[in-house]
């Protein structure tokens, strides 16, 4: 599990931000953060909405920090941060559907040795946009986040099975959606 | 394509480094959103505060007025009346209210004419 570092300081600023300290608080955001706002980038698939759902889900926090344990605070926020984006996604705008590698440009002999950083972004993006809501969540947090299948079935209120399929379906997809992008491009 | 390649493009891109900007502003944004949660009752207490202390500074001004002393009393010496002279009481007259005499008025006569000359009506007040 990618636990931020240092959990035994994040623990002590946790405790000085329960007892109404800001700046402790601060810290826990700056110890938390990455989890949090790449987590929601990957699920929504842009910076502006992942900024927004940090935004909510660090409130949250603030909110319930006498509830939240030190121990189960990263997989309490990924919780409540798959569930804001399941929310978010619901509320709004459906995203566009992915018309695999058209979108993708690049002339190069070899993609793959000359791939800039910005198309594996690209790639990465579009990938995960052809999953569905719970596929792409327990991709995301398995293969991507690096937690155990018993983390994700935690953290998605599902049974371990459950995500190991789910899992399992979504890495078929991606793989055939990376494949046909570099198929055509050669 | 191994499933290793494809993994480790996604990987990698996901472990690319996110413009600490976007951290930034999202830290600045929860910190103005507590702040303006905690404002309300910031002001509530400041004013309940300044509440009290005005209470306490009005009770403890009562408790410090000085008290007004009480006048002394006034001791007037008054010298021993003279000896009143003897006099001899006269024999009181008794005066008899006689009540006024009330004037002798004529009753009151007050005549009525109705449209029938025949009848007259005569309205006598005492």
């Amino acid at each position: 599990m990618s636990i931020p570092a240092d959990p035994l300081a994040g623990r002590t600023a946790l405790e000085a931000a329960r007892a109404g300290d800001l700046a402790a608080f601060d810290t826990v955001m700056r110890q938390y953060e990455r989890l949090v706002l790449v987590t929601a980038l990957r699920l929504v698939g842009n910076m502006p909405d992942a900024q927004d759902i940090s935004q909510d889900v660090f409130l949250k926090l603030y909110r319930n920090l006498n509830k939240v344990e030190a121990a189960s605070l990263s997989s309490w926020l990924y919780r409540v941060t798959v569930n804001a984006c399941h929310d978010k996604r619901r509320r709004y705008r459906p995203e566009a559907p992915v018309e695999f590698a058209e979108q993708l440009p690049s002339d190069a002999a070899d993609p793959q040795e000359t791939m800039t950083q910005a198309e594996r972004r690209r790639i990465l993006e579009l990938s995960l946009r052809v999953l569905p809501e719970k596929e792409r969540a327990a991709l995301v947090l398995r293969d991507l986040e690096g937690l155990s299948t018993e983390e994700v079935a935690h953290i998605l209120g599902s049974s371990e099975v459950t995500v190991r399929s789910q899992i399992s379906k979504a890495r078929v997809k991606v793989r055939d959606f990376v494949e046909r992008y570099f198929r055509r491009r050669t | 394509m191994s499933h290793n390649d494809w993994e480790e493009i996604l990987r990698s891109a996901h472990a690319e480094p996110i413009d600490p900007a976007h951290y930034t502003a999202v830290r600045a944004r929860v910190m103005a959103d507590i702040e303006r949660s905690r404002a309300p009752w910031r002001r509530l207490a400041w004013i309940s505060g300044v509440g009290t202390m005005a209470a306490a500074i009005l009770f403890a001004v009562g408790l410090r007025r000085p008290e007004v002393p009480r006048p002394a009393p006034v001791v007037i010496a008054i010298p021993p009346a003279p000896p009143a002279p003897v006099v001899r009481p006269r024999p009181m007259e008794i005066a008899h209210a006689q009540p006024a005499p009330r004037p002798h008025r004529e009753p009151l006569t007050i005549k009525f004419q109705t449209s029938d000359p025949n009848i007259i009506i005569y309205w006598i007040a005492d």
